[in-house]
């Protein structure tokens, strides 16, 4: 009886191999061509404009 | 100024031109490409970069790629040999000991320490051996679990 087999049974997780042999593949772990890196600089101030950026 | 590194991950001998400040794990994720080393915190909390490093557990994002000049280092991409799953790895799998999957790397490169201390671990003991490393989806209730089951599956070889 096929139901049986599911029901009340501890199934393996189909996904489970790739994560505990390392070979997930997270947001971080992605190549793309031309990626580069981003950081966030946040305003010291509530209320201002940007009149320039220096990139130095 | 860079400096020559030689690393040998899992058996394999990595060379490369770094700068003194690159972290042992970017030179594992990004110059040797294995990725299942991860970045969680950066802070040295989470665990989940835990690799072995000349036999003993260590936080890869605590050290520098310098410091690991001629280590041996195993990673989890060094577990399964000849494509059969460590005990470890198949007891995770058995035990639900993952969701995301996220800090498993960790999870399991600091289990297999804990056994090699503790072959026969209480619940205490496995739990306050992995007090460094954090899991966010499980609770560690199944992590337990899974460390228990391969210890007894380890005993029994």
């Amino acid at each position: 009886m096929a139901t049986a087999r599911l029901l009340g049974a501890s199934i393996k997780r189909r996904e489970d191999p790739r994560f505990i042999t390392g070979k997930g593949n997270y947001t971080d772990d992605l190549k793309l061509p031309g990626m580069t890196y981003a950081a966030f600089v946040r305003s010291p101030h509530a209320h201002a404009g940007i009149r320039k950026i220096d990139t130095a | 100024m860079k400096k020559s590194v030689s690393i040998t991950i899992n058996g394999v001998k990595h060379t490369h031109e770094v700068e003194p400040r690159l972290l042992l794990v970017h030179f594992i994720r990004e110059l040797a490409g294995l990725t299942g080393t991860h970045v969680g915190c950066d802070t040295s909390q989470c665990g989940a970069c835990t690799i072995h490093l000349d036999g003993q557990a260590v936080k890869s994002c605590t050290m520098l790629a310098v410091q690991a000049d001629g280590a041996q280092i195993a990673t989890i991409e060094g577990m399964a040999k000849d494509g059969k799953l460590h005990p470890i790895q198949d007891a995770f799998w058995e035990k639900h000991g993952l969701q995301c999957g996220f800090c498993t790397p960790g999870m399991i490169m600091s289990a297999a320490q804990i056994l090699q201390r503790y072959p026969k671990p209480t619940e205490e003991q496995i739990r306050h051996q992995l007090d460094g490393n954090l899991c966010r989806c499980t609770g560690y209730h199944n992590i337990v679990k899974a460390i228990q089951h391969a210890a007894e599956t380890m005993a029994g070889k």
